[in-house]
Parts: C-alpha cells; structure tokens; sequence
C-alpha cells in the first residue's frame, strides 16, 4: 500500500514538471542562426559558443579588478560567434540567409538600430529590448562580399549603457562604435 | 572418558607465497601505472578518435604521454626542496593533470572533412557532459575546444583541445587551478593581481 502511494507521488511529480521541461523556452534575446558547415573550398570558418558556465567564470576572474567588467558579464548568458569564409559556392545562400534572419527578427519585435550597406559591406545591429533600461539579445551580422559572413549573438540583461564595453571586451566593432554613438 | 579429538591445525600460508604475491601484486602496479603514462585519458581518445575515424589514411604515433594528478602532487612536493623559477612554479601550481598526444599523417591520406570530424567529436564530447567552445577551421588547419558542461570553477579548470595542422595531429587535455598562472602573467604584464578579463575576449580572438 505504501509502495502504491510512494508510485502515485512519483508519477504525480512526474506528470507535474515534464510540461514544465517541454515549454521550457530559449531566453528572448537568443536567436537560432541555424547551423553553419564550412566552405567548400577549405576557406576560413569560425564558431565560438560561449555558454553561461565559462561566462560565470570569467565574471569570477575579473570581478575585483573589474566590476564594471564583472557586472556586464553577470549579466549574460551566452556569447555565439560565426565566421564563414565566402566562396562562390556559399556567398548567396549565405546573403539568402541574412535576409531571412533579417525578417524574422523585424518579425519578432527586434530593433533595427543599425543597417549599413556600402558596395563591398552589408552591416546590421539588431537589440531586443524588455524595457527602455534593459537589452535582452544583440544581434549583429556583418557580410563583407568578397571576404566573410559574421554573426553574432549576445543573449543576456545588457543595460543599453554597457553596449560599448561589452563590443570593447568582445572585439566587436560595430557595437562599439554603436556604444560610444549611445554615450555622446 | 573419552580423550579429547585432536582438532587439525589451520594450513599456514608460508611467508614466501605472501612475499611472492606482494611482489607481483607490486610489479602489476608498477607496469599499470607505467602503461597509464603512456595512454590517453577518455576526452582525448575520443578527439583523437573522431578524427581517426573520419580521415582515411594510416596515422603514426608519435607520442603520448599522461600524467595525473598523482605524479603532478609528486613532483609539486619534491619541487619544494629546490630552486625552481616563479613561472615554473606557477606552472607545476596550475597544472593538475595533462595529457598530450602527437600523431602524423601519412602522405597517402584522404581529404579530411573538418565538417565531419567536428560532427562525430561533437557528439561523443556531449555524451561525455563536454561542448565545443570554439571551432576554427582554415585551409590545412583546424582547432577545436572543448570545455565541461558543469562543474568548472575559478580554482578547477579543465579543456580538451584537437589540433589538426596540415598533418600533425595533436590532441590533450589539461587539468588544473589558473591561478598561479594568471597571477604571474598578471605580475609580468604590469597589470593588477586578477586582471585576466582575456578569457572570454580570448575565445573570441579568433574574430579579429
């Protein structure tokens, strides 16, 4: 009898957190890119995905020194990084990529706060923001034609304030430059 | 009245027989523990594994070497009865456990599909609670890292990396507290004690 009760409680906690597990979902600002494999013709590929755990213990290494550091890196969640050498054979499905990442964030209420287009470069910087003080996700995708195709995702609470700091520590100019527009 | 029975004695074991199992129970340890130098702990033999399996051609050992935190507290210990430089010491500090494995490439060998070996150590590594933190691939050349989903901390670090350069393969894993190593390069670079914001900036070095 005992044994039955112990089952009921178990398949009662069971059926309780597995639809919690099942909607469980991405944070807002992550942005799926879709898998990227390498170009053909043995050109440059790059992938850097930075998760919650190496973050934390970055924020561990540097929060004496610097807070201001520690703070912005408390605050995130996961850094990825793509870089794809472009050939003949990848550059349009990549550009047919960008567009379509593009609409989907217009889609899903993403701020356009940058879009550069020269001949050779193609520059977006996309935010999600919850409030005026908080930014949930950055997004910045880079196509330079003849080079390379770069996407990056910031997930995390960044304060709009933090922006060109976190571009300065990532090596991500076009935030940067965007961080230092913010602060004049 | 009946005299007592004479129960039988309990069977000694000699002494010999005793020494003789402790000496081979010893040297059955001694050739274990020397075989564990010279093989690969499970992270890197899966790495090297996955690029083993995914390139067609015949590899050459040219070495493999593991030593583990026994042997590193040793030589820690011994250390301390020498004059050993700061650096050299922070190291021995830092390091808790490494292993190194060298192999090449015989001329005669397929393509290597990157793509597919990045797949296959993928997938073993995260059965293993391991995910890739970087990846980089150029023409002759590829980098993987590879880092534990849980359980790292500022004192307790641990990476495995596969390194693929034209030929050479090169795949290790290394154990151990940064910080001896952070605060000599600290000391060294003119900078405060602890400054060592490179970490996420240097997974991301590749970019630049």
């Amino acid at each position: 009898m005992k044994s039955i009760k112990l089952y009921s409680l178990g398949a009662a906690l069971l059926a309780a957190v597995l639809p919690l597990n099942l909607h469980a979902e991405s944070p807002a600002g992550q942005v799926d890119f879709g898998k990227f494999y390498p170009p053909g013709a043995g050109g440059e590929f790059i992938e850097v995905n930075v998760t919650s755990s190496l973050i934390s213990l970055a924020m561990k290494f540097v929060e004496k020194e610097e807070p201001d550091v520690a703070r912005l890196l408390g605050g995130l969640q996961q850094v990825r990084v793509n870089v794809i050498g472009l050939d003949e054979a990848n550059r349009a499905d990549m550009e047919k990529r960008v567009e379509k990442i593009r609409k989907e964030l217009d889609s899903k209420g993403w701020e356009r706060i940058v879009t550069a287009q020269k001949t050779d470069q193609d520059v977006g910087i996309y935010l999600k923001s919850k409030d005026k003080d908080t930014v949930q996700g950055v997004v910045v995708m880079v196509i330079e034609a003849n080079h390379q195709a770069v996407f990056v995702n910031v997930v995390g609470d960044i304060k709009p304030e933090q922006l060109a700091l976190l571009g300065e520590k990532l090596h991500i100019d076009p935030l940067k430059k965007l961080g230092h527009m913010n602060e004049k | 009245m009946n005299a007592p029975q004479a129960s039988n004695p309990p069977r000694k074991i000699g002494r010999g027989y005793i020494a003789a199992a402790v000496i081979l129970l010893m040297m059955g340890l001694g050739f274990t523990a020397v075989a564990g130098y010279l093989r690969l702990g499970s992270e890197s033999t899966v790495l090297r594994r996955s690029v083993m399996n995914n390139v067609a051609g015949h590899w050459d050992k040219r070495f493999a070497v593991h030593v583990g935190w026994f042997t590193m507290g040793l030589v820690r210990w011994g250390s301390q009865w020498f004059s050993v430089p700061p650096e050299a010491r922070a190291a021995l500090e830092a390091c808790h456990g490494v292993e190194v494995g060298v192999y090449k490439l015989q001329p005669e060998a397929g393509a290597v599909d990157s793509a597919a070996i990045f797949s296959t150590a993928d997938a073993a590594m995260s059965r293993r609670g391991w995910e890739r933190a970087v990846c980089v691939i150029k023409p002759n050349q590829m980098v993987g890292i590879y880092v534990p989903r849980r359980g790292l901390s500022r004192s307790s670090l641990a990476c495995s990396v596969v390194v693929l350069n034209d030929r050479d393969l090169v795949v290790g894993t290394a154990r151990g507290n940064p910080l001896p190593l952070l605060e000599i390069a600290a000391k060294k670079s003119g900078l405060g004690n602890g400054h060592a914001d490179g970490l996420v900036s240097g997974l991301l070095a590749g970019m630049r």
